[in-house]
């Protein structure tokens, strides 16, 4: 079985702040409420939810942007979160829209992300540039914030590929891709984990495409993992690998569970 | 680190923003409206630096602006996340920003003081005779000027800025406590030297109102400044280290 990249066992996030601190319910404020979640070397993770389920907090979690109020995370079998920043230099991620400096060209802004990780912008921006198929004229002439929201997403896309990382998560990165962009997408992460040996983790409402190249399955409810299945699994239990119908049944089941 | 620094040098000086902010700050030292307001209209290069430019003044707006710009958006615009996912420790994160905050806040500053020295010399002529009393007296002046206003007051800004994690959140509280200060300072602190006296900006009072304010000696303001300046770097660590991003 193929080692365990990433792990999380009982992980509670709660948000500070004084909105947080008055809603009612005595978890209200639990973005992620006893989390535990494995994610083993060469999968394509599909993580499902429901708006507000803890999906964006767990990526932030693994880029290191919020700190966890309780229970432990492992990165590459690193557990010391003072340690955990040398394991990150293996990883990259597009969480929640890409953090682009709208003043600066794409290229400027592949620039930054190459000197942060100490890599040769000249010949990683070429080969991100393919991959995510914008032109060089698009990222030399002309600034951010004059592209449109899927160049954007591109763009984002090609940061979080910059440095080839061992371990690829991605916020509903099919935001604002048209068709073509959607299928290039997909095409790229196929490649990526079949040649390079990516694992890759994808949050998605989109479940048609994550069914297609997803490998295995999370489903998150209210902070909790409510089951992890692999592909194969679902095709048996669904026997037409619906995952749309699978997850919500699951919400269903785990309401009445609660209630 | 140095390649962050590297990274964030690098943006700053891409941005569209801080070029105007810095255009901004050498406008300001050209208007002549504080020292109308005050019924002096032939102010010389040398008084200009010596005096004028330690009120401070409309300078400090395209400063708070350029805090919450380049700062405070690093919270919402995920610019802290993407660093902190690069491999680099908060701290490292925090000290990079923090470096090269000051050192765009200090270029701000001395380009609001370099305007305002020549344009005046030109206008009113240097004032005195660039011997070495002048020249004493010009490098005390630009002491009390750089601790007090880029590290000290630049300083309280970026607290802010961590503080509040959001561009008009920082700018409001950056502008109000650094007037409120001043203006308590000026109104009721020649009153109670005793407990003002350690404040930087009672010592750039006691310069320019010496009728009024009482004295202090510089060393006691370099002792004074590296406090305020050390506590404000501590409470903003603290709260960076422990946000969110």
């Amino acid at each position: 079985m193929e080692e365990i990249i990433f792990k999380t066992e009982q992980v509670v996030k709660r948000y500070k702040g004084f909105r947080a601190m008055l809603k009612k319910g005595k978890n209200a404020a639990n973005a992620l409420d006893g989390l535990d979640m494995e994610i083993r070397r060469g999968e394509i993770y599909g993580f499902v939810g429901k708006n507000g389920a803890g999906k964006t907090t767990l990526l932030r979690v693994i880029a290191g942007a919020v700190l966890l109020t309780g229970g432990t995370m492992e990165l590459f079998g690193e557990r010391d979160p003072e340690k955990m920043h040398l394991q990150r230099r293996r990883i990259n991620g597009l969480i929640e829209g890409p953090a682009l400096n709208q003043s600066m060209t794409a290229q400027d802004n592949l620039k930054v992300c190459c000197m942060q990780r100490g890599l040769d912008s000249r010949q990683c921006i070429d080969e991100v540039l393919e991959q995510v198929g914008l032109t060089q004229f698009e990222l030399e002439k002309r600034k951010v914030r004059e592209f449109s929201l899927g160049m954007k997403q591109r763009l984002g896309i090609a940061m979080a590929l910059l440095g080839k990382p061992e371990f690829l998560f991605l916020d509903e990165p099919l935001n604002g891709l048209d068709p073509e962009g959607i299928r290039d997408f997909r095409e790229l992460m196929l490649r990526l984990n079949q040649e390079q040996g990516t694992t890759i983790l994808i949050s998605s409402h989109q479940l048609r495409e994550l069914t297609q190249i997803a490998t295995c399955y999370g489903f998150i409810d209210k902070g909790k993992m409510i089951e992890q299945i692999t592909a194969q699994e679902l095709e048996e239990k669904t026997s037409d690998g619906d995952l749309e119908g699978y997850f919500l049944s699951l919400i269903y089941k785990n309401k009445l569970i609660k209630s | 680190m140095r390649r962050l620094i590297k990274s964030e040098l690098f943006q700053l000086c891409k941005s569209e923003s801080y070029k105007s902010l810095f255009i901004i700050c050498c406008v300001t030292a050209l208007s002549p409206v504080k020292q109308q307001m005050m019924g002096r209209t032939d102010v010389t290069g040398y008084e200009w630096f010596c005096v004028d430019q330690l009120m401070g003044g409309v300078v400090l707006i395209p400063v708070c602006i350029f805090t919450a710009d380049y700062v405070a958006a690093g919270f919402s615009d995920h610019v802290f996340a993407m660093s902190v996912c690069s491999g680099f420790r908060r701290g490292e994160v925090f000290g990079a920003k923090l470096i090269v905050y000051l050192v765009g806040a200090m270029s701000l500053f001395l380009g609001n003081t370099v305007t305002g020295t020549v344009s005046r010399s030109i206008q009113y002529g240097f004032g005195t005779v660039l011997d070495s009393i002048a020249l004493i007296q010009m490098a005390k002046a630009f002491g009390y000027y750089i601790l007090t206003y880029p590290l000290i007051i630049g300083m309280s800004f970026f607290f802010w800025a961590v503080a509040a994690k959001s561009r008009i959140g920082s700018i409001g509280f950056g502008i109000i406590s650094v007037q409120l200060l001043g203006a308590v300072t000026s109104k009721i602190g020649f009153r109670f030297p005793l407990l003002f006296q350690w404040n930087p900006l009672y010592q750039i009072h006691s310069l320019i109102k010496p009728q009024t304010f009482h004295q202090i000696p510089f060393h006691q303001f370099v002792i004074a400044s590296a406090t305020w300046f050390l506590v404000l770097l501590l409470l903003s660590g603290r709260l960076f280290y422990h946000s969110d991003f």
